[in-house]
């Protein structure tokens, strides 16, 4: 039993060696890394083939990994001035890896490091580039002065070769993620932003009472159109009944005119005398000579 | 041959002893090491596999392990990265608007500092706030995962950067109102096409604009606005109102008026004609004893009517002078 146990050591400690002499003579380079090998001060190598490579161990050779996937350096805030004398604030991003892992591990260093290079690049590039667009470029409806894009483009080109020939940082995008003015200028703003608002709350009232005003006159002349429409056509149907009337009467006059004029003219007196009417007879007039007559 | 058994010998003699020196629990252990980054896969996870760092099978379909048995060695020789295939992320941007108070209402700043609180310019230079989020899937997870540090955040400097540069082509009224469904969707657009330039592996679900205002300190002014054209329809419905009324009112006066003229015609010439034919029959009386008669019974008729009646004698030989003299 013991001497089984012993050999369990045994093999228990040969593995421990090879597992050990194992880690100390390979590395792993990891997706999305890049491993500088560095001997007894000497750069030798650098991995950028992700798997198991070989390797002395410490302190024969040193490793310094480099992330090389790519990364989003979001810019400060940076106030500039426009051709057209305007003060912005620009923010922007820029896209960027590690392309060469040595220059950049002797350039820079650390990939916070990197942040910090950039931002010195970008916001350079920035300053000089937009003081040759007016703010027209960054806001406007006219596509032809809207150069957003462009601008993008030369900030790309403006720090890609330094990035790369002096950091071995590859630029992949760079772009402008605020546009923004200072504070001292936005209450300016404002007051033409309500000024705006108060011509167009001024429009539609104008426009409202226009429009009303429209349809109520449309509205009073085409009543009167109406009404004298049909005061025309009441007038000629009164005018053509009493014509056929008088075309009746003189029928009948034609016939017999002097009983016609009798009876039209006991037809006048019933009209004009009335209730108010007050009447002066002479005491001989008929019938009422019979009333001093008669004894 | 012989070259090769006798180096392998020591090795294979080694592991005989091994084997056979091994109690089995210790044999039942190490079997367990090595079967367990053995794992099984639901049908929502895919997987990535990483032998000694590298991922395995890159470039070729079969980069994206699963669903089901995924056989890898066990770490630190594989590692099996696993993620959730079908779902959509969901990514809010708010760098554009005003932060919430830590009392979750929103910040408001009269000066608008750049530093605080964010906002889009328009075309016409006017402020807005904006909220935008992001659902997204992962189409490559190679390039997702793996080439980016950290991709949301690259994400999100797309979005801003599309969203400022589509803003500054539209003015306000137009991000407010009726522009707005082509203004996201430009948005999108120029997102997904930089999504594909860049290679980051997703595809856009959908963007969303969760929120768009004028900051509070015109928020007044725009809600005026709104006011004056609610005023100016008000006036021109009740000027409809108005004609509606007005125009049935006229159209029944002109009818009341023909129809008191049609009347009148009507009335008129049968009055006429009744009148006519009352002649015509008199006519066939005796001419004397008619007149009288009708003269008689239109006296009776006249008389009772009337207001007041008074006799005077004839004049005298002097003429007609007629001396009337109040009395009883």
């Amino acid at each position: 039993m013991d001497r089984r146990l012993n050999q369990l050591r045994v093999l228990l400690g040969i593995i421990a060696i090879i597992v050990i002499v194992i880690s100390c003579f390979s590395f792993m380079v990891r997706q999305g890394e890049a491993v500088i090998r560095v001997r007894l001060g000497t750069v030798i190598e650098t991995h950028q083939v992700s798997g198991l490579q070989l390797r002395f161990p410490w302190p024969i050779e040193e490793l310094v990994r480099v992330d090389t996937r790519k990364r989003n350096f979001q810019s400060q805030n940076t106030e500039m001035l426009t051709k057209d004398n305007r003060n912005i604030i620009l923010m922007s991003f820029v896209l960027w890896s590690v392309e060469d892992p040595l220059l950049f591990y002797q350039a820079v260093g650390e990939l916070e490091e990197g942040d910090d290079k950039l931002n010195g690049l970008i916001t350079n590039a920035k300053i000089s580039i937009l003081g040759g667009y007016d703010l027209s470029a960054l806001a406007s409806t006219d596509t032809k002065l809207h150069k957003y894009s462009e601008i993008e483009d030369k900030l790309q080109v403006a720090i890609r070769s330094i990035a790369k020939e002096q950091y071995g940082m590859r630029i992949h995008d760079v772009g402008l993620s605020r546009l923004s003015l200072p504070k001292e200028n936005i209450s300016a703003v404002f007051q033409q932003m309500r000024a705006e608002r108060k011509q167009y709350a001024a429009r539609f009232k104008a426009e409202g009472s226009q429009k009303a005003a429209e349809i109520r006159s449309r509205t009073d002349v085409e009543v009167a159109e109406i009404k004298a429409k049909a005061i025309e056509e009441a007038a000629k149907i009164r005018g053509d009944a009493e014509a056929k009337a008088a075309r009746i009467y003189a029928e009948a006059y034609q016939k017999d005119p002097d009983l016609y004029r009798f009876v039209r003219s006991l037809d006048t007196l019933e009209d004009v005398l009335g209730t108010k009417s007050s009447v002066i007879l002479r005491t001989d007039a008929e019938p009422f000579r019979l009333l001093r007559e008669v004894k | 041959m012989d070259m090769l058994r006798l180096f392998f010998s020591p090795i294979i003699l080694l592991c005989k002893r091994l084997l056979l020196a091994m109690p089995y629990w210790v044999l039942l252990l190490m079997a367990l090491y090595l079967v367990s980054n053995i794992q099984i896969l639901p049908p929502d996870e895919r997987a990535l596999i990483f032998r000694f760092g590298a991922l395995q099978h890159r470039n070729s379909p079969q980069v994206v392990q699963g669903p089901g048995l995924i056989f890898a060695f066990p770490p630190p020789i594989d590692r099996v990265f696993r993620y959730p295939a079908q779902k959509v992320y969901s990514l809010s941007v708010d760098d554009l608007h005003v932060p919430r108070s830590p009392t979750g209402g929103f910040l408001t700043s009269k000066a608008l500092d750049p530093e605080k609180v964010g906002y889009v310019l328009s075309s016409d230079h006017n402020l807005l706030h904006v909220r935008l989020a992001l659902r997204y899937r992962i189409a490559l997870p190679e390039q997702y995962f793996v080439r980016y540090a950290a991709p949301q955040k690259m994400l999100r400097s797309l979005i801003l950067s599309s969203t400022v540069s589509q803003s500054g082509q539209r003015d306000i009224d137009a991000l407010l109102t009726a522009g707005r469904e082509k203004w996201v969707e430009r948005i999108q657009q120029e997102l997904e096409d930089r999504i594909e330039e860049q290679n980051i592996g997703v595809d856009v679900v959908s963007l969303e604009v969760l929120d768009v205002q004028v900051p509070n300190s015109v928020r007044t002014d725009f809600q005026s606005v709104q006011s004056a054209a609610v005023n100016a329809q008000t006036q021109e419905q009740e000027a409809k109102a108005y004609q509606a009324q007005q125009l049935p009112k006229a159209k029944s006066w002109a009818n009341k008026e023909v129809n008191t003229a049609t009347e009148f015609s009507l009335s008129t010439i049968a009055k006429a004609n009744a009148e006519v034919a009352q002649l015509q029959a008199w006519e066939k009386e005796d001419s004397g004893l008619l007149q009288s008669r009708l003269y008689r019974e239109r006296l009776r008729k006249i008389f009772s009517d009337i207001g007041s009646v008074r006799f005077v004698p004839p004049p005298k030989n002097d003429g007609m002078r007629i001396t009337i003299t109040e009395g009883k």
